[in-house]
C-alpha cells in the first residue's frame, strides 16, 4: 500500500526552519574518522534469566493489569510466540509456555560482564541498553584490519555465549540502529550509512513507545520519511533530544559517550555440564574461569593477591549444603594465571566435599600495582640484587649475621686449606682473584669438617666394611711455615656399599682418616 | 606464525602469554643424564617442590645435581641469580664445585650449627624461593609437617627456580605435596639409583646412574 506523501506544513504553521545544509562528513574533521561495531543482542533478556527446565519460555513484563512478552526462545518463536504478544494470548497459543519475569539488573550485569571481556578489542566501550558499542578505528592496525578483528571478535563472543548481531558504521548510534534492524554489515562510508540508515524503520531506533505510535499515525516508516520531515516540527512533537539522537546516527551533531569502566574485581561463574565431586573435572571448570581471569588481567595490566573460589553444591534450595569457599592468598601479587590455576588445583586436592559441585565462582580483586613481568626484559642486573641483597638480610635477622655464607677458593695444597667461607657477595666479584693452581687430581663433591678416624683391619681402613684402596695415592705435605704442618697420603676408596670417598694416612702417625665422600 | 625468538622468550617465561599459557609451563634444567631426562620429561623441572630422599645425607644427591648447576649458570638468561645452599650435611668442596663447572660467586651457604633449628631450615627455603634471587635452593631438612612441605610447595611454584628438599629415605611413606619425589640408592656395582616414585607431571620409574669417575 502506498504510504502517503504529506505536505511540507505538517508539524507547524511557522515558516520552515532552516534546515542545515547537508554536511560533509564528518562535520569537523578529527584527525581520524571513528569507527564503530555495535554488538547488539537481540536475546539478553532471555540470557539473562536462567532456564529452569527445557520447556519453552519467554520473558514477560506486567505494567499494571497488562503484562505482554519482550522476548521468546527459539521453541517458543517456532510454536508461533512472538514478543510483543500479551501474555495471555501467549498462553493460550502454547499452553506449557513458562513465563518468566524481566530481570534488569540481570541485563545490566550481563552487559557489563560482557564489556569486561571486550576490553581486548579496544578501550574505547560504551554500553546501550541492549548493546555494547566499541570503537575500534585505533585498533584495525593491531589486528590488521577490519575484517581480521571481525574474526576475533566474534570467537570471542562466541565463548561468551550471546547471540549477537554485529553493525559497524561511522558512528555508534548509526551502528545501534543497523544491528537492532538485523544488519549485521560494516559500513565505513558515510554515504554508504547515510543510504542505509535511510532504509530502516523507525522502531529500531527504540524511542518511546509514544513517539513511535506518533509517526505510525502519520504514516512515517522508515527513518528516511522521518528526515524529510521539517526539523522543527519533529523537535515540538518528538523533543529535541529525539532529533538529536537523529543528528548524531547521521554523524551531523557529535556523540557524547559514558564510557565503560571497567570493574576492579573479576567475577566469574561456570555451570558445571554435570554435578560431580571429581576434583580433576572441577579442576578443568577452574582453568576455563583462571583463562577469563587471565584475559582480565592482560588487559587491565593488573596482577591478583586475593582470589575466592566457591563450590555451589548441588541439591534443592533449601536442602542443599551450603557453599563450599576458598580463599587463596599470596604473597604478593601476580600475574601468572599458570600459577593461580596450579595452587587452586592443589587446594581442590585437599578438599573434602560434602555434596557433588554443580557451579564454579571465581572471584578477585584486581591489584594495579603488581608489576608486569616478574623479569625484566633485558637481564634484570639490578633487580635482582636488589632482591638478594633483601634476602641476605631477612636470613641475617634471624638466623644471625655469621649465618650465610659465600665460598672462595684459596691457594694451599691442603684440602681443608684451599678453600675459605667468606662473606656473600650480592654483586658479582670482578675478577676471579688468586686461584690456587689447578688442582690434577679429582677432588670430593663433600669435605668433612674435620677428618674422622678410621677403624682399621690389617692395616687397611674400615667404614662401613673395608675399604678398597684404588689408584696411586696422592701425596701432601705442606704447611710446616704456619704450624698446621700435614704429611699425608690420600686415596680414593670404595666401600662395600658401592660408595666411593676420599681417605688419607697421615704418614706422622700411620692413622687412616676419611677426609670427603664423592657424590 | 611460529616465530623462534618469540618462542624461546616464551619458553622462559620472559614475555606473557594469554589465555593459551594458563597451563604452567616449567622450565627443564638437562640432568646430562639422557635416561633420567627422558624420565622427568626434559629435566629437573624448574618452579616444583622436588623432594630427594637420601640415606645418610650426603649420597650423591649434590654429585646428581651438579651438571644441572652449573647449566644454570652457563645458559640461564640471568646469570645473576644465585644457588643457595641450606645445611648441607658437609662442606660442599669448592674445588669439586669449580670442577663440575659451577661457578662459585653465585654459591651461598647457610652451614649447618646448633643456631639453625629443623624450622629454620623450610623457613630459609620458603624465603629464599619467595624472594626471587636464587636459580636453585637445595636444602638438607628433616621432619616437616605437610603444612610446611604445602607452603614449600607453594613457593617453588611462585619461583621458577630449582627447589630440592632433601631428607632421609624413612619419609619415604609420609604423604608429601612435593611434585617429584626420588629415592637415591648407592649400588654395589658403583652406580647410583635415581628411583623416582612419584611425578605428579610425568611417569614414574627406576634408573641407574653411572655417575663420572664412579667406574670401580
Amino acid at each position: 500500500m502506498p504510504r502517503p506523501s504529506y505536505s511540507l506544513d505538517l508539524f507547524g504553521d511557522s515558516p520552515l526552519p532552516p534546515s542545515p545544509p547537508p554536511l560533509p562528513f564528518p562535520a569537523v574533521a578529527p584527525r581520524a574518522v571513528p569507527f564503530w561495531l555495535c554488538l547488539y543482542l537481540p536475546d539478553l533478556a532471555l540470557e539473562a534469566v536462567p532456564a529452569t527446565d527445557t520447556v519453552p519460555r519467554a520473558i514477560q513484563v506486567e505494567e499494571g493489569q497488562r503484562s505482554w512478552l519482550v522476548a521468546a526462545d527459539r521453541h517458543a518463536r517456532a510454536l508461533g510466540v512472538r514478543p510483543g504478544m500479551p501474555s495471555g494470548s501467549a498462553l493460550a497459543l502454547l499452553p506449557e509456555l513458562r513465563l518468566q519475569p524481566r530481570s534488569p539488573e540481570g541485563e545490566a550485569l550481563a552487559l557489563r560482564a560482557l564489556a569486561n571481556r571486550l576490553g581486548a578489542f579496544t578501550p574505547a566501550i560504551s554500553l546501550a541498553g541492549d548493546a555494547v558499542l566499541l570503537e575500534v578505528r585505533g585498533s584495525l592496525r593491531l589486528f590488521g584490519g577490519l575484517a581480521a578483528l571481525r574474526r576475533h571478535l566474534e570467537a570471542a563472543l562466541r565463548r561468551c555465549g550471546h547471540r549477537c548481531i554485529v553493525a559497524g558504521a561511522p558512528t555508534a548510534r548509526g551502528a545501534l540502529w543497523l544491528a537492532r534492524s538485523g544488519c549485521a554489515d560494516d559500513l565505513p562510508d558515510p554515504v554508504a550509512l547515510a543510504r542505509a540508515l535511510g532504509a530502516l524503520p523507525v522502531d529500531c531506533t527504540g524511542w518511546p513507545a509514544g513517539a513511535l505510535g506518533l509517526l505510525e499515525q502519520i504514516g512515517v516508516a522508515t527513518l528516511r520519511e522521518l528526515q524529510r520531515l521539517p526539523r522543527e516540527g519533529l523537535a515540538r512533537r518528538l523533543g529535541t533530544s529525539l532529533l538529536r539522537e537523529l543528528d548524531e546516527a547521521w554523524g551531523r551533531a557529535p556523540e557524547l559517550h559514558r564510557w565503560h569502566v571497567p570493574a576492579a574485581t573479576f567475577k566469574a561463574c561456570l555451570e558445571l555440564p554435570a554435578e560431580t565431586v571429581d576434583v580433576q573435572l572441577l579442576g578443568q571448570g577452574c582453568r576455563a574461569l583462571v583463562a577469563q581471569l587471565d584475559e582480565v588481567l592482560v588487559r587491565r595490566q593488573a596482577g591478583v593477591r586475593q582470589l575466592w573460589l566457591t563450590l555451589v553444591h548441588a541439591g534443592m534450595a533449601g536442602q542443599r549444603p551450603a557453599d563450599t569457599r576458598l580463599r587463596l592468598g599470596l604473597r604478593a601479587a601476580t600475574t601468572r594465571a599458570g600459577l593461580l590455576q596450579e595452587l587452586l588445583e592443589l587446594r581442590l586436592a585437599g578438599l573434602l566435599l560434602p555434596a557433588p559441585v554443580a557451579m564454579l565462582v571465581l572471584q578477585a580483586r584486581l591489584e594495579a600495582d603488581c608489576p608486569l613481568t616478574t623479569r625484566a626484559w633485558l637481564p634484570g642486573e639490578q633487580e635482582t640484587t636488589d632482591r638478594l641483597a633483601a634476602l641476605i638480610e631477612r636470613l641475617r635477622a634471624r638466623l644471625g649475621d655469621a649465618a650465610l655464607r659465600g665460598l672462595a677458593l684459596y691457594p694451599d695444597h691442603r684440602p681443608e686449606h684451599s678453600w675459605r667461607w667468606i662473606a656473600p657477595a650480592t654483586a658479582p666479584a670482578g675478577g676471579t682473584g688468586d686461584l690456587p693452581p689447578p688442582v690434577m687430581a679429582r677432588r670430593p663433591t663433600w669435605l668433612l669438617r674435620t677428618p674422622r678416624r678410621l677403624g682399621e683391619v690389617s692395616g687397611l681402613p674400615t667404614w662401613h666394611g673395608p675399604l678398597a684402596l684404588s689408584g696411586p695415592p696422592e701425596r701432601v705435605e705442606s704447611g710446616w711455615w704456619d704450624g698446621g704442618d700435614v704429611r699425608r697420603e690420600y686415596y680414593t676408596a670404595h666401600t662395600a656399599r658401592g660408595g666411593s670417598c676420599w681417605v688419607f694416612r697421615d704418614l706422622g702417625s700411620g692413622g687412616w682418616y676419611l677426609h670427603g665422600i664423592f657424590r | 606464525v611460529e616465530n623462534p625468538v618469540l618462542a624461546r622468550l616464551a619458553a622462559t617465561g620472559q614475555v606473557r602469554q594469554g589465555a593459551a599459557a594458563v597451563a604452567p609451563v616449567h622450565q627443564a634444567i638437562p640432568s646430562s643424564y639422557p635416561v633420567l631426562d627422558a624420565l622427568l620429561g626434559g629435566g629437573w623441572p624448574a618452579g616444583l617442590l622436588l623432594e630427594f630422599l637420601v640415606s645418610p645425607p650426603g649420597g650423591g644427591e649434590l654429585a646428581l645435581l651438579l651438571p644441572a648447576l652449573a647449566r644454570l649458570h652457563a645458559a640461564d638468561a640471568e646469570p645473576v641469580r644465585h644457588i643457595l645452599l641450606i645445611a648441607p650435611p658437609h662442606v660442599p668442596y669448592p674445588p669439586a664445585l669449580q670442577d663440575g663447572g659451577v661457578d662459585l660467586r653465585r654459591v651461598l651457604v647457610v652451614p649447618p650449627s646448633r643456631r639453625l633449628k629443623p624450622a629454620d631450615v623450610l623457613w630459609t627455603m620458603e624465603e629464599a624461593l619467595a624472594a626471587g634471587a636464587c636459580a636453585a635452593v637445595l636444602a638438607w631438612g628433616g621432619d616437616a609437617g605437610r603444612t610446611a612441605l604445602q607452603r614449600l610447595q607453594l613457593a617453588a611454584l611462585a619461583s621458577e627456580a630449582l627447589a630440592v628438599l632433601v631428607r632421609g629415605a624413612r619419609h619415604r611413606r609420609e604423604r608429601s605435596p612435593a611434585a617429584i619425589r626420588l629415592e637415591l640408592q648407592a649400588m654395589v656395582s658403583g652406580s647410583l639409583s635415581v628411583e623416582v616414585f612419584r611425578n605428579r607431571h610425568g611417569p614414574t620409574g627406576r634408573v641407574d646412574l653411572l655417575l663420572p669417575g664412579h667406574a670401580r
